[in-house]
């Protein structure tokens, strides 16, 4: 799962909240409405964007299906800080030798 | 009630130069290309901030995805040189619930 992916998924403030009650413990779909003002099917749409993402995970028990956090979800982000903690400092170095070859 | 998380990387150098010529290698584009090379050229996207020679704020994208936001702080050292600050965050706004239902703020630190 890409880090964009991740950053998209989480970018609606919807399901952000859904996101943050998973993250206290795993629910269905219809604990998960409990005081969301949103449609059974907007929360399907909300949870399968978050399952793509690699954020939610469901298990189903009988005919009930439980959803929780992926403890890998966030993972993707850690690519982001690896790329540029090994692009900044380079960059800097090369700004300090630009300095001294500029006139003034 | 909304409060912003974020990831961030902060670096800061020293550097033989007044404020006022790291500025110019920051903001003019044919000095801006030779310190940051020629891929990243077109990575910064906008001017968000700029309050020269002090604080200059960019939003920085990469194949056409939104990256974060790239600020540098400059600050005169006494010798009349540059204390350069480099922040890049990449902000993911957070919803906090209220405290009273206890649920869990989430932080995404690394």
């Amino acid at each position: 799962m890409s880090e964009t992916d991740v950053f998209r998924a989480l970018a609606d403030p919807t399901r952000r909240a859904v996101f943050e009650r998973l993250a206290a413990g795993p629910r269905n779909a219809t604990a998960l409405r409990d005081g969301l003002d949103i449609s059974q099917p907007a929360m399907s749409q909300h949870l399968k964007v978050l399952r793509e993402a690699g954020l939610v995970v469901e298990a189903r028990e009988g005919r009930s299906v439980n959803y929780s956090v992926d403890p890998e979800g966030l993972r993707p982000l850690r690519g982001w800080l690896a790329r540029y903690s090994a692009f900044w400092p380079a960059r800097l170095d090369n700004l300090q030798d630009l300095l001294k070859e500029m006139d003034q | 009630m909304t409060e912003e998380t974020s990831e961030q990387l902060s670096f800061a150098v020293d550097l033989d130069a007044p404020p006022e010529k790291v500025w110019r290698a920051l903001t003019i584009p044919a000095f801006r290309e030779r310190w940051l090379g020629h891929d990243a050229a077109n990575r910064p996207a906008q001017v968000i901030a700029s309050e020269p020679p002090h604080r200059l704020s960019w939003s920085w994208r990469e194949a056409g995805e939104d990256e974060g936001i790239v600020t540098f702080t400059l600050t005169p050292t006494e010798s009349g040189g540059t204390t350069l600050e480099l922040v890049h965050a990449r902000t993911l706004p957070i919803a906090v619930p209220p405290a009273a239902n206890g649920n869990i703020v989430m932080m995404l630190a690394a």
